[in-house]
């Protein structure tokens, strides 16, 4: 699939390629209904995730990853970093594979790729002080800094906006933003090519926020570095990406530049979003609202028939992801 | 009726250094509203919340003043006791970091249920489900059986948040504080959630505290907002007045720095500088280190906080005439 022109147009270069990619889940049911199964054979029943076409990133480039909650944009980066492992798929990292890549092979991954988390809490280790934190990717991948450990680590910490007597402190002594700088600082330190970046901002104020974000447009600009942007906040997304996909439900059901979303955008799950967006942002008033009814998910047609407006008997039948202009894809029979 | 009267705070960190993290505050929300509360991190609204509930670690304060009250009742020094049947029934709490306010080992079902039995310990299994379910849908899941039997760990980011809103919501307490309890969910579910808390508080008569850094976020759900920084509170007054022309220059420079979506293409504005630690507090204005319009007065003294024509509180010696940052949460 991977190198199959419909897929990977108008990247050249690419730092990540990524292929077709599935990953599913076993419903998580009553002890009961485990016990049974151990017995009766009858497989788990699962949900589908993440199931996309595939997409690229460029060198330097910042590829931002939007979707409403559940839609599949965590599993996508831990599939990508190898914390999940994918049903089936491809995705190529500088030219060296990713997917299922282990050992030596996984290492050499993990250090052009770092990611950073969603819940600061749960990455770092509580019993550990910054110093630490902030070495530890350093250690592990055996790296002696040429100027010395402690002025690499300064330095990094000043990177992020962190006052330098924060490195013998413990994570619990942070605010909620503070730990996250600490993250992004770990991050950091290996110097790599790609960084997902998963609501690495959302738990921020937001003047923090805009620090952040000018910390990585400058990262990108002096460092060629690429950024896998996710985050369910449409005007961070907007602002920090060169282009912009959305996820559905585990689908890729938009890709288009980042200037186009406002205006531009196609797809009935895209122009919803939006609407509430400029409903929060902009004090724009909500036209349609939106009716609360639980989406039905089935494996057949279009993910986002069962709540569309614009749904037809045509979508019973899966749409493809169809390239309607420069740089811009989307699955939708009636866009 | 909730009151905060000249509430400080003082803490003692590992390294025995005395951090000032709340110098007096006062606030009032009647019930039936909701107060929004923003501000940098590490200005202390956390703290602040979490003093209310009485849920703050007591092994790092060093000193305490002033007082909480809750319809009619003092929270400040009260006994475990009467914390324990405030807390859950009474004052719903929602958690900032819902990894650490979850326990990893146990479902979403049992996680809430344990709530119901904690005040109602003879509940009926049938009334609990019933409880169980409405809180989850309350809170956002549209089909709530799908996730009962699930672990934290098997829930995306938004979903953890949503089952945080569900276990402060399902003993329908008459006081919630929710901690930014929407950073990780989409705009979409957001307006849902909002006016589903907005219900509560209006058809039950409820109060809340709504702690959040999105100013968009404050201002669909708050009708009156504080405006903290570095531990002091800088302005507060109606939602509205305040976001239509912020008086403090720290909250104009906050509206600034909301991410838009429209101005085209605009990185918002992040203020220069940081936060200082909560000990060191410049001793004039706790702004004046960063503050664009700040004066040589400034520097020297503390602005008290005074009471602007149209009701607002503002600490500032120069507060904004206004136009002045004002155009970007404006609308509405
Ligand atoms: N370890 C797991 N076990 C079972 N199901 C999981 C697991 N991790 C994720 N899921 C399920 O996969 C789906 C997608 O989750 P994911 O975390 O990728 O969403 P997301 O787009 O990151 O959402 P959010 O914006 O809320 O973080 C959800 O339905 C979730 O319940
Ligand atoms: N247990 C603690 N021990 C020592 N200092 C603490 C503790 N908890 C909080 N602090 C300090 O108190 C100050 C206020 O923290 P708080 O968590 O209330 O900030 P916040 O306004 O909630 O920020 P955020 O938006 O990041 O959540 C910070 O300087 C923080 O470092
Ligand atoms: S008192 Fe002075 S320094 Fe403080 S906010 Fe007002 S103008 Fe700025
Ligand atoms: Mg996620
Ligand atoms: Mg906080």
């Amino acid at each position: 699939m991977l190198h199959q022109s419909e897929n990977c147009q108008a990247v050249t270069n690419p730092i990540l390629s990524v292929g077709q990619l599935r990953k599913s889940f076993v419903v998580e049911d009553t002890f009961a209904q485990r016990f049974r199964r151990l017995f009766s054979r009858e497989a788990a029943s699962r949900v589908v995730a993440l199931d996309i076409q595939g997409f690229s990133v460029a060198r330097g480039e910042t590829l931002g990853i939007l979707g409403e909650s559940g839609s599949g944009k965590s599993t996508l980066a831990r599939v990508l970093m190898g914390i999940y492992e994918a049903d089936s798929g491809q995705a190529k990292l500088a030219g060296r594979e990713v997917i299922g890549a282990s050992g030596a092979d996984r290492m050499a991954v993990l250090r052009q790729m770092q990611m950073i988390f969603q819940d600061p809490f749960g990455s770092l280790d509580p019993r550990m002080t910054v110093r630490q934190i902030i070495a530890e990717p350093l250690k592990i991948h055996g790296i002696k800094p040429e100027g010395g450990m402690e002025k690499m680590l300064q330095q990094a910490l000043h990177e992020v906006g962190l006052e330098p007597g924060a490195l013998e402190r413990y994570p619990s002594e942070f605010s909620g933003g503070q730990r996250q700088r600490i993250g992004i600082c770990r991050a950091l330190i290996l110097c790599p090519q790609l960084i997902i970046a998963d609501e690495a901002v959302s738990a921020l104020d937001v003047s923090v926020q805009a620090q952040i974000l000018e910390l990585l447009m400058k990262l990108r600009a002096d460092r060629q570095l690429s950024l896998l942007f996710i985050s369910h906040d449409v005007a961070v997304v907007r602002q920090i990406s060169d282009r912009i996909i959305l996820l559905y439900h585990g689908h890729l059901v938009e890709e288009l530049p980042a200037d186009k979303l406002i205006d531009g955008s196609r797809h009935p799950y895209t122009r919803r979003l939006l609407e509430s967006a400029m409903f929060l942002r902009e004090g724009n008033p909500l036209k349609s609202r939106m009716q609360n009814a639980a989406p039905v998910f089935s494996a057949e047609g279009c993910c986002y028939r069962s709540i569309c407006p614009l749904q037809t008997d045509k979508c019973c039948e899966a749409p493809p992801l169809l390239q309607i202009g420069e740089g811009h894809r989307v699955a939708c029979w009636h866009h | 009726m909730l009151k905060i009267q000249d509430f400080s705070l003082r803490l003692r960190a590992t390294d025995g250094r005395l951090l000032p993290v709340l110098e007096n505050i006062s606030l009032e929300v009647p019930a039936g509203r909701c107060l929004g509360i923003a501000g940098e991190s590490g200005s202390g609204k956390s703290v602040l919340a979490m003093n209310i509930a009485g849920l703050f670690p007591e092994a790092v304060v060093s000193a305490r003043s002033g007082q909480i009250e809750f319809a009619g009742q003092t929270l400040t020094g009260a006994d475990e006791a009467t914390w324990q049947k405030f807390r859950g029934r009474r004052i719903g709490f929602i958690f900032q970091e819902p990894m650490t306010a979850m326990n990893p080992l146990m479902t979403l079902y049992d996680q809430i249920s344990e709530t119901v039995y904690a005040h109602e310990a003879k509940a009926a299994r049938e009334q609990v489900d019933e409880k169980v379910r409405r809180a989850l849908l309350r809170a956002g899941f549209s089909d709530p059986d799908r996730f009962l039997h699930s672990y934290p760990h098997q829930l995306s980011g938004g979903m953890r948040q949503r089952a945080m809103i569900a276990m402060a919501l399902v003993m329908e307490p008459d006081l919630i504080i929710a901690d930014e309890p929407t950073t990780a969910i989409d705009a979409e579910l957001q307006v849902q959630l909002l006016a589903e808390l907005r219900a509560q508080i209006e058809n039950e008569g409820r109060t809340m505290i709504f702690i959040s850094h999105d100013l968009g976020v404050i201002r669909a759900v708050s009708d009156h907002l504080a405006v903290f920084y570095c531990g002091c509170l800088v302005e507060n007054g109606e939602t509205r007045q305040i976001l239509a022309a912020p008086a403090h220059p720290y909250t104009a420079d906050l509206v600034a720095a909301l991410p838009r979506l429209i101005p085209e293409r605009k990185l918002p504005v992040a203020i220069p500088g940081s936060l200082p630690a909560p000990d060191r507090k410049p001793s004039g204005c706790v702004y004046s280190d960063r503050c664009r319009f700040a004066q040589e007065k400034c520097r020297r003294e503390r602005p008290g906080s005074e009471s602007l024509p149209d009701g607002r509180k503002v600490a500032c010696f120069y507060p904004l005439k206004n136009e002045v940052g004002s155009s970007s949460v404006a609308k509405a």
